[in-house]
Protein backbone atom coordinates (compact mmCIF):
# COMPACT_ATOMS: atom_id res chain seq x y z
CA UNK A 1 0.00 0.00 0.00
CA UNK A 2 1.57 3.41 -0.78
CA UNK A 3 2.51 6.00 1.69
CA UNK A 4 -0.06 9.20 2.41
CA UNK A 5 2.92 11.40 0.80
CA UNK A 6 2.72 9.01 -2.07
CA UNK A 7 -0.94 9.76 -2.57
CA UNK A 8 -0.08 13.31 -2.31
CA UNK A 9 1.87 13.61 -5.39
CA UNK A 10 -0.32 11.12 -7.44
CA UNK A 11 -3.09 14.09 -6.32
CA UNK A 12 -1.37 16.90 -6.98
CA UNK A 13 0.27 15.41 -10.45
CA UNK A 14 -2.92 15.14 -11.54
CA UNK A 15 -3.87 18.58 -10.84
CA UNK A 16 -0.99 19.91 -12.33
CA UNK A 17 -0.85 18.00 -15.35
CA UNK A 18 -4.10 18.06 -15.81
CA UNK A 19 -4.06 14.32 -16.15
CA UNK A 20 -6.23 11.20 -14.81
CA UNK A 21 -3.70 9.34 -12.95
CA UNK A 22 -4.51 6.09 -11.44
CA UNK A 23 -4.06 6.20 -7.64
CA UNK A 24 -2.10 3.49 -7.31
CA UNK A 25 0.90 3.93 -9.94
CA UNK A 26 3.94 3.62 -8.66
CA UNK A 27 5.66 6.45 -10.64
CA UNK A 28 5.40 8.55 -13.91
CA UNK A 29 8.24 10.51 -15.28
CA UNK A 30 7.98 13.77 -17.44
CA UNK A 31 8.73 11.73 -20.73
CA UNK A 32 5.53 9.86 -20.21
CA UNK A 33 3.61 12.84 -19.42
CA UNK A 34 2.50 14.84 -22.48
CA UNK A 35 1.51 18.24 -20.42
CA UNK A 36 4.80 18.06 -18.05
CA UNK A 37 6.40 20.66 -19.99
CA UNK A 38 8.57 24.15 -18.73
CA UNK A 39 5.27 25.76 -17.95
CA UNK A 40 3.76 22.84 -15.70
CA UNK A 41 7.01 22.23 -14.68
CA UNK A 42 7.26 25.58 -12.70
CA UNK A 43 3.59 24.83 -11.77
CA UNK A 44 4.61 21.80 -10.56
CA UNK A 45 7.79 23.57 -8.38
CA UNK A 46 5.62 26.33 -6.94
CA UNK A 47 3.31 24.22 -5.40
CA UNK A 48 6.14 21.62 -3.85
CA UNK A 49 7.55 24.81 -2.62
CA UNK A 50 4.19 26.03 -1.11
CA UNK A 51 2.65 22.87 0.39
CA UNK A 52 5.99 21.55 1.86
CA UNK A 53 7.12 24.77 2.81
CA UNK A 54 10.26 24.74 1.41
CA UNK A 55 12.27 26.19 -1.63
CA UNK A 56 14.07 24.20 -3.67
CA UNK A 57 17.22 24.97 -5.24
CA UNK A 58 17.69 25.71 -8.69
CA UNK A 59 19.79 22.52 -9.82
CA UNK A 60 16.65 20.52 -7.76
CA UNK A 61 15.07 22.01 -10.03
CA UNK A 62 15.98 21.22 -13.14
CA UNK A 63 16.42 17.70 -12.33
CA UNK A 64 12.98 17.34 -11.05
CA UNK A 65 12.21 14.35 -13.66
CA UNK A 66 9.74 12.14 -11.82
CA UNK A 67 7.36 10.96 -9.35
CA UNK A 68 9.71 8.83 -7.44
CA UNK A 69 12.29 11.46 -8.01
CA UNK A 70 10.35 14.05 -6.17
CA UNK A 71 9.01 11.68 -3.63
CA UNK A 72 12.75 10.75 -2.88
CA UNK A 73 13.49 14.28 -2.13
CA UNK A 74 11.19 14.60 0.09
CA UNK A 75 11.79 11.84 2.23
CA UNK A 76 15.37 12.99 2.53
CA UNK A 77 14.17 16.26 3.46
CA UNK A 78 12.33 14.54 6.44
CA UNK A 79 9.08 15.11 5.09
CA UNK A 80 8.14 11.31 4.48
CA UNK A 81 5.65 11.19 6.87
CA UNK A 82 4.27 14.36 7.05
CA UNK A 83 1.26 15.54 4.69
CA UNK A 84 0.73 18.66 4.12
CA UNK A 85 -2.56 20.53 3.22
CA UNK B 1 -13.11 80.03 -33.01
CA UNK B 2 -10.16 77.71 -31.17
CA UNK B 3 -10.49 78.31 -28.10
CA UNK B 4 -12.30 77.61 -24.62
CA UNK B 5 -13.01 81.41 -23.96
CA UNK B 6 -14.83 81.58 -27.51
CA UNK B 7 -16.54 78.64 -26.57
CA UNK B 8 -18.81 80.06 -23.78
CA UNK B 9 -19.10 83.41 -25.30
CA UNK B 10 -20.28 82.10 -28.64
CA UNK B 11 -23.16 79.93 -26.39
CA UNK B 12 -23.91 82.68 -24.29
CA UNK B 13 -24.60 85.43 -27.17
CA UNK B 14 -26.30 82.76 -28.80
CA UNK B 15 -28.94 81.70 -26.15
CA UNK B 16 -28.33 84.26 -23.44
CA UNK B 17 -31.46 83.32 -21.47
CA UNK B 18 -31.48 79.88 -22.42
CA UNK B 19 -31.12 77.38 -18.91
CA UNK B 20 -27.56 76.51 -19.48
CA UNK B 21 -27.26 74.48 -15.94
CA UNK B 22 -28.90 72.43 -13.43
CA UNK B 23 -27.85 71.72 -9.91
CA UNK B 24 -29.15 70.99 -6.42
CA UNK B 25 -31.71 73.28 -7.23
CA UNK B 26 -30.22 76.13 -9.08
CA UNK B 27 -31.02 76.99 -12.02
CA UNK B 28 -28.91 79.27 -14.54
CA UNK B 29 -29.41 80.88 -17.75
CA UNK B 30 -26.06 81.18 -20.09
CA UNK B 31 -26.17 84.91 -19.21
CA UNK B 32 -26.33 84.54 -15.53
CA UNK B 33 -23.62 81.72 -15.72
CA UNK B 34 -21.86 83.95 -17.93
CA UNK B 35 -21.47 86.68 -15.26
CA UNK B 36 -20.45 84.84 -13.35
CA UNK B 37 -17.63 83.69 -14.88
CA UNK B 38 -16.75 86.87 -15.42
CA UNK B 39 -16.68 88.39 -11.96
CA UNK B 40 -15.25 85.06 -10.50
CA UNK B 41 -12.32 85.82 -13.67
CA UNK B 42 -11.68 89.33 -12.73
CA UNK B 43 -11.34 87.99 -8.52
CA UNK B 44 -8.80 85.79 -10.08
CA UNK B 45 -6.88 88.58 -11.53
CA UNK B 46 -7.36 91.20 -9.54
CA UNK B 47 -6.94 89.27 -6.01
CA UNK B 48 -4.64 86.00 -7.10
CA UNK B 49 -3.27 88.11 -9.68
CA UNK B 50 -3.53 84.97 -12.05
CA UNK B 51 -0.91 84.91 -14.66
CA UNK B 52 -1.15 83.07 -18.36
CA UNK B 53 -0.17 79.57 -17.46
CA UNK B 54 -0.92 79.10 -13.75
CA UNK B 55 -2.45 76.10 -12.40
CA UNK B 56 -5.70 76.14 -11.01
CA UNK B 57 -6.66 72.84 -9.09
CA UNK B 58 -10.36 72.25 -8.64
CA UNK B 59 -11.23 70.01 -5.76
CA UNK B 60 -15.04 70.39 -6.41
CA UNK B 61 -17.53 67.54 -6.48
CA UNK B 62 -20.34 68.20 -10.00
CA UNK B 63 -22.05 71.39 -9.62
CA UNK B 64 -22.13 74.27 -10.90
CA UNK B 65 -19.25 75.79 -8.98
CA UNK B 66 -17.24 73.69 -11.41
CA UNK B 67 -18.17 75.09 -14.35
CA UNK B 68 -18.08 78.29 -13.67
CA UNK B 69 -14.71 78.19 -11.93
CA UNK B 70 -13.33 75.74 -15.00
CA UNK B 71 -14.09 78.72 -17.44
CA UNK B 72 -13.17 81.79 -14.95
CA UNK B 73 -9.60 79.90 -15.22
CA UNK B 74 -9.32 79.38 -18.78
CA UNK B 75 -11.02 83.07 -20.00
CA UNK B 76 -8.19 84.21 -17.76
CA UNK B 77 -5.40 82.31 -19.52
CA UNK B 78 -4.87 79.98 -16.33
CA UNK B 79 -4.76 75.83 -16.51
CA UNK B 80 -7.51 73.96 -14.82
CA UNK B 81 -6.25 71.06 -13.27
CA UNK B 82 -9.44 68.81 -12.42
CA UNK B 83 -9.11 66.64 -9.19
CA UNK B 84 -11.14 63.54 -8.78
CA UNK B 85 -13.29 63.87 -5.29
CA UNK B 86 -12.06 60.45 -4.10
CA UNK B 87 -8.66 60.52 -4.07
CA UNK B 88 -7.34 60.19 -0.39
CA UNK B 89 -4.87 63.01 0.91
CA UNK B 90 -1.97 61.29 0.22
CA UNK B 91 -2.97 61.13 -3.01
CA UNK B 92 -4.08 65.13 -3.67
CA UNK B 93 -0.75 65.90 -2.30
CA UNK B 94 1.01 63.94 -4.58
CA UNK B 95 -0.86 65.40 -7.75
CA UNK B 96 -0.54 68.85 -6.35
CA UNK B 97 3.22 68.69 -5.52
CA UNK B 98 3.37 66.97 -9.22
CA UNK B 99 1.46 70.45 -10.95
CA UNK B 100 2.96 73.05 -8.32
CA UNK B 101 -0.41 73.94 -8.56
CA UNK B 102 -0.65 77.61 -7.76
CA UNK B 103 -4.14 78.32 -6.65
CA UNK B 104 -7.21 75.87 -5.35
CA UNK B 105 -10.84 76.24 -5.64
CA UNK B 106 -12.47 73.55 -2.72
CA UNK B 107 -16.06 72.52 -1.84
CA UNK B 108 -16.69 72.48 1.90
CA UNK B 109 -17.01 68.83 1.29
CA UNK B 110 -13.74 68.22 0.50
CA UNK B 111 -11.46 70.49 2.75
CA UNK B 112 -10.78 67.95 5.53
CA UNK B 113 -9.04 65.93 2.53
CA UNK B 114 -7.05 69.22 0.91
CA UNK B 115 -6.24 70.21 4.84
CA UNK B 116 -4.43 66.74 5.42
CA UNK B 117 -2.52 67.09 2.06
CA UNK B 118 -0.23 69.22 3.85
CA UNK B 119 2.84 68.59 2.23
CA UNK B 120 1.03 70.79 -0.93
CA UNK B 121 -0.27 72.81 0.41
CA UNK B 122 2.83 74.67 1.53
CA UNK B 123 2.89 76.00 -2.03
CA UNK B 124 -0.24 76.70 -2.59
CA UNK B 125 -0.35 80.85 -2.54
CA UNK B 126 -4.72 81.00 -2.50
CA UNK B 127 -7.58 78.93 -1.99
CA UNK B 128 -10.88 79.85 -2.95
CA UNK B 129 -13.22 78.14 -0.24
CA UNK B 130 -16.88 77.43 -1.58
CA UNK B 131 -19.24 77.21 1.64
CA UNK B 132 -16.11 77.40 3.62
CA UNK B 133 -15.50 80.09 6.22
CA UNK B 134 -11.49 79.31 7.62
CA UNK B 135 -9.50 82.59 7.30
CA UNK B 136 -6.57 80.77 5.51
CA UNK B 137 -9.48 80.61 2.40
CA UNK B 138 -11.12 83.31 0.26
CA UNK B 139 -15.09 82.99 0.33
CA UNK B 140 -16.41 82.36 -3.38
CA UNK B 141 -19.63 84.06 -2.15
CA UNK B 142 -17.55 87.46 -1.72
CA UNK B 143 -15.82 87.14 -4.69
CA UNK B 144 -18.88 86.69 -6.88
CA UNK B 145 -20.36 89.29 -5.17
CA UNK B 146 -17.83 91.84 -6.25
CA UNK B 147 -19.02 94.65 -8.61
CA UNK B 148 -15.73 93.95 -10.29
CA UNK B 149 -16.30 92.09 -14.21
CA UNK B 150 -13.68 91.54 -16.26
CA UNK B 151 -14.10 92.16 -20.09
CA UNK B 152 -15.24 89.25 -22.56
CA UNK B 153 -11.51 89.67 -23.95
CA UNK B 154 -9.84 86.43 -23.23
CA UNK B 155 -5.84 86.64 -23.37
CA UNK B 156 -5.58 82.75 -24.77
CA UNK B 157 -4.36 81.68 -28.07
CA UNK B 158 -5.38 78.37 -29.21
CA UNK B 159 -1.87 76.67 -28.64
CA UNK B 160 -2.01 77.57 -25.09
CA UNK B 161 -2.37 75.38 -22.63
CA UNK B 162 -6.14 74.86 -20.63
CA UNK B 163 -6.33 71.66 -18.95
CA UNK B 164 -4.33 69.12 -17.05
CA UNK B 165 -5.53 65.81 -16.82
CA UNK B 166 -4.34 63.02 -14.52
CA UNK B 167 -4.28 60.06 -16.23
CA UNK B 168 -6.72 57.45 -14.36
CA UNK B 169 -3.33 55.42 -13.59
CA UNK B 170 -4.47 52.51 -13.65
CA UNK B 171 -1.39 50.20 -14.92
CA UNK B 172 0.75 53.12 -13.90
CA UNK B 173 2.26 56.23 -12.32
CA UNK B 174 0.00 59.49 -12.63
CA UNK B 175 0.89 61.79 -15.91
CA UNK B 176 -0.18 65.13 -16.13
CA UNK B 177 -1.72 65.18 -19.69
CA UNK B 178 -1.76 68.61 -21.24
CA UNK B 179 -4.34 69.81 -23.45
CA UNK B 180 -4.20 73.03 -25.41
CA UNK B 181 -7.67 75.07 -26.37
CA UNK B 182 -7.29 73.52 -29.54
CA UNK B 183 -7.14 70.35 -28.31
CA UNK B 184 -9.77 70.83 -26.43
CA UNK B 185 -12.38 72.67 -29.13
CA UNK B 186 -11.19 69.21 -31.79
CA UNK B 187 -12.24 66.87 -28.91
CA UNK B 188 -15.57 69.00 -28.03
CA UNK B 189 -16.35 68.68 -32.28
CA UNK B 190 -15.57 65.42 -32.88
CA UNK B 191 -17.81 64.28 -29.80
CA UNK B 192 -20.60 66.63 -31.29
CA UNK B 193 -19.97 64.80 -34.41
CA UNK B 194 -20.07 61.39 -33.17
CA UNK B 195 -23.26 61.14 -31.00
CA UNK B 196 -24.94 63.61 -32.65
CA UNK B 197 -26.01 66.01 -29.93
CA UNK B 198 -27.76 68.80 -30.88
CA UNK B 199 -29.02 72.09 -29.29
CA UNK B 200 -31.83 70.96 -27.94
CA UNK B 201 -30.10 67.62 -26.22
CA UNK B 202 -30.45 68.33 -21.98
CA UNK B 203 -27.74 65.56 -20.70
CA UNK B 204 -27.93 64.15 -17.25
CA UNK B 205 -23.68 64.57 -16.04
CA UNK B 206 -23.37 62.05 -13.51
CA UNK B 207 -20.11 60.92 -14.70
CA UNK B 208 -17.35 62.98 -12.31
CA UNK B 209 -16.81 66.07 -14.33
CA UNK B 210 -13.09 65.82 -13.23
CA UNK B 211 -12.50 63.27 -15.70
CA UNK B 212 -11.73 63.46 -19.16
CA UNK B 213 -15.55 61.77 -20.27
CA UNK B 214 -17.45 63.82 -18.78
CA UNK B 215 -15.62 66.95 -19.49
CA UNK B 216 -14.60 66.78 -23.15
CA UNK B 217 -17.48 64.42 -24.44
CA UNK B 218 -20.24 66.16 -22.66
CA UNK B 219 -20.18 69.61 -20.63
CA UNK B 220 -17.91 70.69 -23.65
CA UNK B 221 -20.00 69.46 -26.38
CA UNK B 222 -23.58 70.58 -24.90
CA UNK B 223 -22.12 74.32 -23.78
CA UNK B 224 -20.42 74.65 -27.43
CA UNK B 225 -24.59 73.93 -28.66
CA UNK B 226 -25.83 75.71 -26.33
CA UNK B 227 -27.78 73.01 -24.46
CA UNK B 228 -28.96 72.22 -21.21
CA UNK B 229 -26.50 70.60 -18.46
CA UNK B 230 -28.34 68.90 -15.64
CA UNK B 231 -25.39 68.31 -13.19
CA UNK B 232 -25.92 65.78 -10.63
CA UNK B 233 -23.65 65.28 -7.58
CA UNK B 234 -23.10 61.66 -6.77
CA UNK B 235 -24.69 58.35 -8.50
CA UNK B 236 -27.63 57.52 -6.79
CA UNK B 237 -30.50 55.58 -9.03
CA UNK B 238 -33.28 57.66 -7.34
CA UNK B 239 -32.28 61.01 -8.16
CA UNK B 240 -30.79 60.46 -11.58
CA UNK B 241 -34.58 59.11 -11.96
CA UNK B 242 -36.30 62.18 -10.80
CA UNK B 243 -34.04 64.49 -12.88
CA UNK B 244 -34.57 62.60 -15.93
CA UNK B 245 -38.14 63.05 -15.52
CA UNK B 246 -38.57 66.26 -14.14
CA UNK B 247 -36.01 68.13 -16.57
CA UNK B 248 -36.79 66.01 -19.47
CA UNK B 249 -33.16 64.83 -19.95
CA UNK B 250 -32.66 63.64 -23.48
CA UNK B 251 -29.30 62.04 -23.07
CA UNK B 252 -27.35 60.31 -20.72
CA UNK B 253 -24.66 58.90 -19.96
CA UNK B 254 -23.14 56.43 -17.70
CA UNK B 255 -20.78 53.35 -17.00
CA UNK B 256 -21.67 49.61 -17.07
CA UNK B 257 -22.12 49.53 -13.75
CA UNK B 258 -24.40 52.48 -13.26
CA UNK B 259 -26.57 51.03 -15.91
CA UNK B 260 -26.85 47.86 -14.40
CA UNK B 261 -28.17 49.73 -10.97
CA UNK B 262 -30.50 51.44 -13.21
CA UNK B 263 -31.71 48.50 -14.47
CA UNK B 264 -32.52 47.38 -11.16
CA UNK B 265 -35.39 49.99 -11.17
CA UNK B 266 -38.37 48.75 -13.26
CA UNK B 267 -39.06 52.55 -13.73
CA UNK B 268 -35.57 52.71 -16.02
CA UNK B 269 -37.30 52.53 -19.21
CA UNK B 270 -38.81 54.17 -22.21
CA UNK B 271 -42.25 54.70 -21.10
CA UNK B 272 -41.49 56.06 -17.48
CA UNK B 273 -38.83 58.56 -19.16
CA UNK B 274 -40.20 59.37 -22.90
CA UNK B 275 -37.74 62.05 -22.87
CA UNK B 276 -34.75 60.42 -23.10
CA UNK B 277 -33.21 59.62 -26.92
CA UNK B 278 -29.67 58.62 -26.91
CA UNK B 279 -27.86 56.09 -23.72
CA UNK B 280 -24.19 56.38 -24.22
CA UNK B 281 -22.33 53.50 -22.42
CA UNK B 282 -18.75 54.45 -21.34
CA UNK B 283 -15.64 54.04 -20.09
CA UNK B 284 -15.51 50.26 -20.43
CA UNK B 285 -16.95 47.94 -22.97
CA UNK B 286 -20.63 46.46 -22.78
CA UNK B 287 -21.55 43.12 -21.72
CA UNK B 288 -23.80 41.62 -24.62
CA UNK B 289 -26.45 40.40 -22.06
CA UNK B 290 -26.79 44.08 -20.92
CA UNK B 291 -26.93 45.97 -23.91
CA UNK B 292 -29.79 43.31 -24.76
CA UNK B 293 -31.59 44.00 -21.77
CA UNK B 294 -31.14 48.18 -21.89
CA UNK B 295 -31.99 47.39 -25.63
CA UNK B 296 -35.68 45.40 -24.45
CA UNK B 297 -36.09 48.60 -21.92
CA UNK B 298 -35.38 51.47 -24.16
CA UNK B 299 -36.29 50.23 -27.84
CA UNK B 300 -36.25 53.30 -29.48
CA UNK B 301 -33.62 54.69 -27.49
CA UNK B 302 -30.10 55.33 -29.30
CA UNK B 303 -27.91 53.15 -27.51
CA UNK B 304 -24.28 54.25 -28.14
CA UNK B 305 -20.87 52.41 -27.34
CA UNK B 306 -17.51 54.56 -27.29
CA UNK B 307 -14.32 54.12 -27.08
CA UNK B 308 -11.70 57.18 -26.02
CA UNK B 309 -8.68 57.95 -23.52
CA UNK B 310 -7.49 60.94 -21.71
CA UNK B 311 -4.65 61.72 -24.03
CA UNK B 312 -6.79 62.01 -26.90
CA UNK B 313 -10.66 61.87 -25.76
CA UNK B 314 -13.78 60.17 -27.54
CA UNK B 315 -12.09 58.46 -30.77
CA UNK B 316 -14.98 55.84 -31.72
CA UNK B 317 -18.57 55.59 -31.64
CA UNK B 318 -20.34 52.24 -31.79
CA UNK B 319 -23.37 52.90 -32.96
CA UNK B 320 -26.67 51.02 -31.84
CA UNK B 321 -27.11 49.14 -35.65
CA UNK B 322 -23.37 48.26 -35.54
CA UNK B 323 -23.48 46.82 -31.83
CA UNK B 324 -26.16 44.64 -32.93
CA UNK B 325 -23.85 42.49 -35.71
CA UNK B 326 -20.37 43.30 -33.41
CA UNK B 327 -20.92 43.55 -29.94
CA UNK B 328 -17.88 43.27 -29.18
CA UNK B 329 -16.17 46.00 -31.03
CA UNK B 330 -15.52 49.49 -30.24
CA UNK B 331 -16.98 50.94 -33.06
CA UNK B 332 -15.72 53.25 -35.92
CA UNK B 333 -13.14 56.57 -35.93
CA UNK B 334 -15.43 59.90 -35.98
CA UNK B 335 -15.06 61.54 -38.90
CA UNK B 336 -11.79 63.36 -39.05
CA UNK B 337 -10.28 61.63 -36.18
CA UNK B 338 -7.15 59.42 -37.65
CA UNK B 339 -6.46 55.68 -36.73
CA UNK B 340 -4.29 52.96 -37.56
CA UNK B 341 -2.70 49.76 -36.05
CA UNK B 342 1.26 49.78 -35.99
CA UNK B 343 3.80 47.03 -35.31
CA UNK B 344 6.68 48.14 -32.35
CA UNK B 345 8.58 50.16 -35.37
CA UNK B 346 5.43 52.22 -36.46
CA UNK B 347 4.90 50.67 -39.17
CA UNK B 348 1.01 50.08 -40.37
CA UNK B 349 -0.59 47.06 -40.11
CA UNK B 350 -2.59 45.67 -42.16
CA UNK B 351 -6.55 44.70 -42.02
CA UNK B 352 -7.19 41.74 -39.27
CA UNK B 353 -3.11 42.02 -37.94
CA UNK B 354 -2.98 42.51 -34.05
CA UNK B 355 -0.77 45.72 -33.42
CA UNK B 356 -1.44 48.64 -30.85
CA UNK B 357 -3.90 50.95 -32.05
CA UNK B 358 -3.09 54.54 -33.12
CA UNK B 359 -4.85 57.89 -33.40
CA UNK B 360 -3.42 61.46 -34.65
CA UNK B 361 -5.40 64.57 -34.84
CA UNK B 362 -5.66 67.97 -33.34
CA UNK B 363 -7.75 66.43 -30.61
CA UNK B 364 -4.27 64.42 -28.91
CA UNK B 365 -2.84 66.28 -26.44
CA UNK B 366 0.08 68.08 -26.58
CA UNK B 367 2.35 66.11 -23.75
CA UNK B 368 2.91 64.93 -20.19
CA UNK B 369 3.79 67.91 -18.27
CA UNK B 370 7.52 67.88 -17.19
CA UNK B 371 8.13 64.30 -18.56
CA UNK B 372 9.83 64.74 -21.74
CA UNK B 373 10.55 60.85 -22.19
CA UNK B 374 7.33 59.61 -21.41
CA UNK B 375 5.86 62.36 -23.71
CA UNK B 376 8.61 61.19 -26.53
CA UNK B 377 7.63 57.48 -25.66
CA UNK B 378 3.84 58.31 -26.09
CA UNK B 379 4.23 58.74 -29.46
CA UNK B 380 5.57 57.31 -33.12
CA UNK B 381 5.95 58.30 -36.71
CA UNK B 382 3.52 61.34 -35.24
CA UNK B 383 0.61 58.79 -33.94
CA UNK B 384 -0.27 58.87 -30.56
CA UNK B 385 0.62 55.00 -28.90
CA UNK B 386 -2.72 54.36 -27.04
CA UNK B 387 -1.10 51.23 -25.31
CA UNK B 388 -4.08 49.28 -26.55
CA UNK B 389 -3.40 46.42 -28.46
CA UNK B 390 -6.47 45.83 -31.04
CA UNK B 391 -7.06 45.27 -34.66
CA UNK B 392 -9.00 46.37 -37.34
CA UNK B 393 -11.80 44.31 -39.61
CA UNK B 394 -11.92 44.92 -43.52
CA UNK B 395 -15.00 47.03 -42.32
CA UNK B 396 -13.08 49.86 -40.35
CA UNK B 397 -14.17 48.73 -37.31
CA UNK B 398 -11.86 48.38 -34.07
CA UNK B 399 -11.72 45.52 -31.90
CA UNK B 400 -9.76 45.71 -28.65
CA UNK B 401 -7.13 42.73 -27.48
CA UNK B 402 -6.16 44.33 -24.28
CA UNK B 403 -3.74 46.92 -22.93
CA UNK B 404 -0.42 46.41 -24.05
CA UNK B 405 1.23 47.72 -20.68
CA UNK B 406 -0.87 45.12 -18.61
CA UNK B 407 0.28 42.14 -20.96
CA UNK B 408 1.64 39.21 -18.39
CA UNK B 409 5.51 38.33 -20.33
CA UNK B 410 5.20 34.71 -18.79
CA UNK B 411 9.02 33.25 -19.90
CA UNK B 412 8.48 35.42 -23.60
CA UNK B 413 4.78 34.24 -23.97
CA UNK B 414 2.48 37.22 -23.66
CA UNK B 415 -0.61 36.68 -21.58
CA UNK B 416 -3.59 39.31 -22.08
CA UNK B 417 -5.17 39.30 -18.32
CA UNK B 418 -8.52 40.38 -20.49
CA UNK B 419 -8.86 36.53 -22.10
CA UNK B 420 -7.93 34.71 -18.97
CA UNK B 421 -10.72 36.96 -17.33
CA UNK B 422 -12.80 36.27 -19.55
CA UNK B 423 -12.73 31.99 -19.20
CA UNK B 424 -12.91 33.10 -15.39
CA UNK B 425 -15.83 35.30 -15.79
CA UNK B 426 -17.65 32.15 -17.59
CA UNK B 427 -17.95 29.99 -14.16
CA UNK B 428 -21.44 30.80 -12.86
CA UNK B 429 -19.79 31.19 -9.70
CA UNK B 430 -17.81 33.97 -10.34
CA UNK B 431 -18.72 37.65 -9.95
CA UNK B 432 -15.72 39.57 -10.36
CA UNK B 433 -12.16 38.69 -11.51
CA UNK B 434 -8.80 40.45 -12.20
CA UNK B 435 -5.71 38.74 -13.56
CA UNK B 436 -2.46 40.43 -12.50
CA UNK B 437 0.92 39.27 -12.81
CA UNK B 438 3.15 37.99 -10.05
CA UNK B 439 6.74 37.80 -10.29
CA UNK B 440 8.23 34.35 -10.99
CA UNK B 441 12.21 33.59 -10.38
CA UNK B 442 12.28 32.23 -14.10
CA UNK B 443 9.38 32.91 -16.02
CA UNK B 444 9.57 36.71 -15.15
CA UNK B 445 5.71 36.79 -14.41
CA UNK B 446 3.04 34.34 -14.11
CA UNK B 447 -0.79 34.83 -13.97
CA UNK B 448 -2.39 35.88 -10.68
CA UNK B 449 -6.21 35.50 -9.93
CA UNK B 450 -8.29 37.55 -8.07
CA UNK B 451 -11.84 36.28 -7.70
CA UNK B 452 -14.94 37.56 -6.11
CA UNK B 453 -17.24 34.62 -5.86
CA UNK B 454 -21.39 35.00 -5.31
CA UNK B 455 -21.72 33.45 -2.22
CA UNK B 456 -18.18 32.71 -0.15
CA UNK B 457 -16.86 29.47 -0.61
CA UNK B 458 -19.11 28.13 -3.09
CA UNK B 459 -15.96 27.14 -5.10
CA UNK B 460 -12.20 26.21 -4.36
CA UNK B 461 -9.11 27.46 -6.61
CA UNK B 462 -8.48 23.77 -7.93
CA UNK B 463 -11.85 24.02 -9.81
CA UNK B 464 -11.18 27.67 -11.60
CA UNK B 465 -7.79 26.41 -12.77
CA UNK B 466 -9.46 22.82 -14.00
CA UNK B 467 -11.67 25.52 -16.32
CA UNK B 468 -9.03 27.40 -17.58
CA UNK B 469 -6.67 24.43 -18.37
CA UNK B 470 -9.85 23.56 -20.13
CA UNK B 471 -9.93 26.68 -22.19
CA UNK B 472 -6.46 28.36 -22.44
CA UNK B 473 -2.84 27.61 -22.99
CA UNK B 474 -1.13 26.35 -20.10
CA UNK B 475 0.86 29.36 -19.64
CA UNK B 476 -1.97 31.41 -19.42
CA UNK B 477 -3.36 29.41 -16.61
CA UNK B 478 -3.10 31.36 -13.84
CA UNK B 479 -0.70 30.35 -11.06
CA UNK B 480 -2.16 31.05 -7.87
CA UNK B 481 -5.79 31.83 -7.29
CA UNK B 482 -6.98 34.39 -4.81
CA UNK B 483 -10.24 34.81 -3.40
CA UNK B 484 -11.35 38.30 -2.40
CA UNK B 485 -14.09 40.73 -1.48
CA UNK B 486 -13.61 42.80 -4.04
CA UNK B 487 -11.81 43.99 -7.17
CA UNK B 488 -10.07 47.96 -6.65
CA UNK B 489 -11.92 49.76 -9.56
CA UNK B 490 -11.83 53.86 -10.17
CA UNK B 491 -14.65 55.74 -10.00
CA UNK B 492 -15.22 54.78 -13.80
CA UNK B 493 -15.39 51.39 -13.06
CA UNK B 494 -11.77 50.91 -14.50
CA UNK B 495 -10.02 48.05 -12.30
CA UNK B 496 -7.14 49.78 -10.73
CA UNK B 497 -4.29 46.85 -11.36
CA UNK B 498 -1.47 48.84 -9.67
CA UNK B 499 -3.63 49.19 -6.17
CA UNK B 500 -3.57 45.63 -5.94
CA UNK B 501 -1.15 44.20 -3.36
CA UNK B 502 1.72 42.13 -4.97
CA UNK B 503 2.46 40.78 -1.70
CA UNK B 504 -0.95 39.03 -1.64
CA UNK B 505 -0.42 35.68 -0.25
CA UNK B 506 -1.62 33.17 -2.86
CA UNK B 507 -3.97 30.33 -1.81
CA UNK B 508 -2.50 27.07 -4.16
CA UNK B 509 -4.70 24.54 -6.30
CA UNK B 510 -3.71 21.93 -3.89
CA UNK B 511 -5.09 24.16 -0.96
Amino acid sequence: MSSPLHQQLVSLFSDVFQAELDPSIEDISRSQLESWDSINHFRLVAELEQIFNITLSDEEVVTLASLRHIETLLIRRGLGNLTRH
Amino acid sequence: MSTLAELWDNAEQAQPEKVALISSGQRLTYREAGERIRKLRAAFESKWHLRQGDIVALLLPNSIEFVVSYFATVMAGGVVQPLDERLSSAELQALLLDSRARFVVVHRSLWLKLKDARGALQYIEGILGIGITYEGAARYDEWLASEAVSPRDSPVMPDDPAELMYTSGTTGEPKAAMRSHRNARAACRNSRKGFGYSSQDIIAIVMPLSHSSALASQMMPLIELAGTLVILDKFDTAALLAAIKNERVTCLRAVPSMIKLLLALPEFCMEQLPSVRMIINSSATIDPDLYVTLKQRFRDVLIMNSYGLTEASTCTILTDAAAMTRPDSIGRPIEGIEMGVIDNEGNLLADNEIGEICVRGEHVFSGYRGRPQETSAAFIRGWLRTGDLGYRDAEGYYYLQGRQSEMINCGGRKVMPQEVEECIRQIPEVADVVVVPMAHRVLGHVGKALVVLRVSGSLDAKAIIRHCSRSLANYKVPFTVEFVAEVPRNSLGKVLRRAIPASSPPVLIAS
